[in-house]
């Protein structure tokens, strides 16, 4: 904790990151009013003291969104990162210790992922279903996030499996479940971390253009990219609707990729891996 | 090292068998009716055993085992084969898709003839994107490592941070509220004309520009101490020309990698930038056959997205490995 402290940057993505908790965890607290309390005779007011980022086409005070919205967004994030994380990291861990057909099967599939970009998946996966919602996307975004995380896991465990240590675990007659709970997967953790820190933001900046696309968020839901969605509409006459929700998401995902920069250089130096682009 | 080339061009065989069945799939993975899903429930039982009969979803999906039924004719066991594997909505859509049979549920039209014109802005639209990147970014990238921990360096890297964190769908609308609607330079929106062209070119390319700068900032430092750079300036030559003609040329591999990679997500990645503007591409096309339904419109795009998607990488994979001769592949 203290090495990324040290570091500038990193820092600052704490202090974003920390933004987006306190936001999530106080919204009711902060919010001016409901995010679905709306009042028709404010329909698109300007900035003002009454709402400090105006109000959308349904009268809704945007700050309020806002700040409920950070609820959606860290929902996404912690379950699809969660999910995909866990799920893909025990296949990875196994595929690479145990190596033979598992191991075969899992790469095929790992390429068969790889052959459809990421962000058409969740498309159409979304699109298959007439009901908008939160879960369907993230279910989507686990659909297409768990691959990344098995292809780390096995191939740092390819190289963890001929260490000393394991080997030495092994003659001791420790099992493979235990091999792999306690000597491969702490080893594990850093790599993991920092990779499922940058998946933060990924997951994040999907849910947004799913909604952003209508593919996500049901319309009472203050989802931050269905935000942007209903403010395209209103460009010409109210471009703050457009605003304030984009800041949003920009910084949360900033954030995470700033904390997932320092964390990367803290704990596993050699690592070369960066933020991924969704889109 | 050949037989790696060739195991990686031979596997991408079973991909595309994957990337077919996989929109062949699309179909039938809607849950319920897909003709519900497609002409609403409401619609006249004509039109209904029509459509059914016209996606083959009369017949069963991958097996079909009526031939096999004590009432069936006593056919001979090829021929009861021959239907079990062909009489099937599977071998139907091969069958469709090699006779070029693929039409439009609402407009009629074959789809690949409608997707042969959609297809080729979204390949000038990734093509510019790629274009604006590369020229941020290579000189961008080149200078941050030349200069290393100096303002310019760190001022690189914090835009490009900046860059990747910027979503697109955001960056659009503000450079339309900016450019189009204030300034009022630029179209806001469709394919009319090279100008039309430039908001959505800027709009999917920062945010690849921004990786690229990362990219290149460390292939190039990778290769500064080298000692064929220290004989490059004992030979006299000017700065520029160190980096230019021999920095630069030296990192390039990872470079090239990055960019064919990110080209073939560029192309998917069109889909969100040209809804913004309205660019007549293949990602509109899909959004719109997801919300007209149009099924058969909706597989041709997935099928020319991925099968292009699919081709860039495989490419991208062998020109590394064929650039780069220290690469030690078992």
């Amino acid at each position: 904790m203290r090495v990324i402290w040290r570091q500038p940057m990193a820092r600052f993505g704490l202090l974003l990151v920390s933004a987006l908790l306190a936001a999530a965890a106080l919204a009711p607290l902060l919010a001016p009013m409901s995010p679905n309390q709306c009042m028709l005779s404010s329909e698109l007011a300007a900035i003002s003291t009454a709402h400090p980022f105006g109000a959308d086409p349904s009268g809704c005070d945007i700050l309020s969104r806002v700040l409920y919205g950070a609820r959606i967004s860290l929902k996404v994030g912690v379950l699809v990162v969660g999910i995909s994380c866990g799920f893909g990291v025990t296949l990875g861990m196994l595929s690479g210790y145990f190596g033979g057909a598992l191991d075969r099967v899992l790469m095929f599939i790992l390429e068969c992922f790889q052959a459809f970009p990421g962000i058409l998946l969740a498309i159409l996966i979304t699109a298959l279903f007439e009901q908008r919602s939160i879960n369907l996307v993230i279910v989507a975004l686990c659909i297409t996030g768990w691959n990344s995380y098995a292809r780390l896991a096995r191939g740092q465990t390819l190289t963890l499996r001929e260490q000393e240590y394991v080997t030495a675990a092994r003659a001791l007659g420790m099992g493979p479940i235990r091999i792999l709970t306690r000597e491969i997967a702490p080893n594990l953790l850093s790599p993991v971390l920092v990779q499922a820190t940058f998946g933060m933001a990924t997951a994040i900046l999907a849910e947004a253009g799913l909604s952003f696309l209508g593919l996500g968020a049901p319309p009472e839901v203050p989802s931050w990219g269905a935000m942007l969605n209903e403010g395209r509409h209103y460009m010409l006459v109210a471009p703050h609707i457009s605003v304030f929700p984009g800041l949003a998401i920009m910084l949360v995902v900033l954030g995470f990729n700033f904390l997932g920069d320092g964390l990367r250089d803290a704990l596993d130096p050699k690592n070369q891996a960066g933020p991924a682009q969704t889109r | 090292m050949k037989d790696y080339l060739l195991g990686r061009a031979l596997l991408t065989l079973p991909l595309l068998w994957v990337v077919f069945t996989a929109v062949f799939a699309l179909v039938n993975l809607i849950p319920g009716d897909p003709v519900d899903f497609m002409i609403g429930e409401n619609a006249a039982l004509e039109s209904r055993s029509q459509l059914r009969q016209q996606l083959h979803l009369d017949k069963p999906i991958l097996l079909n085992l009526k031939p096999w039924s004590a009432q069936a004719s006593k056919a001979g066991l090829t021929q009861r084969l021959r239907e079990t594997l062909l009489e099937t909505r599977y071998s139907y859509f091969f069958k469709d898709l090699a006779r070029g049979d693929l039409r439009s549920l609402h407009s009629r039209e074959p789809v690949f003839a409608r997707l042969q014109g959609k297809f080729v802005f979204t390949l000038l639209l990734a093509g510019s994107a790629l274009l604006v990147a590369m020229l941020i970014a290579i000189p961008l990238g080149t200078l941050a490592a030349w200069r290393q921990h100096s303002w310019l360096d760190s001022a690189s890297m914090l835009g490009a941070l900046v860059g990747i964190s910027m979503p697109n769908f955001w960056l659009g609308p503000l450079l339309i509220m900016l450019f189009s609607i204030e300034l009022g330079w630029l179209p806001v929106s469709g394919a009319r004309g090279p100008s039309s062209l430039v908001l959505p070119a800027i709009t999917l390319g920062l945010g690849m520009s921004a990786i690229l700068t990362r990219i290149t900032r460390a292939s190039v430092l990778d290769v500064l101490g080298e000692d064929y750079l220290r004989t490059a300036r004992s030979k006299g030559l000017s700065e520029l020309k160190v980096l230019a003609r021999h920095a630069l040329r030296c990192a390039m591999i990872p470079i090239i990698t990055i960019l064919g990679l990110q080209f073939g997500a560029l192309l998917a990645g069109s889909i969100i930038t040209e809804e913004i503007f309205a660019w007549p591409g293949l990602g509109r096309e899909l959004l719109q056959a997801i919300r007209s339904r149009d099924v058969p419109i909706l597989q041709g795009c997935v099928l020319l997205i991925s099968l292009s998607y699919l081709l860039v990488n495989t490419a991208t994979d062998l020109l590394y490995t064929h650039l780069n001769p220290r690469l030690q592949l078992k």
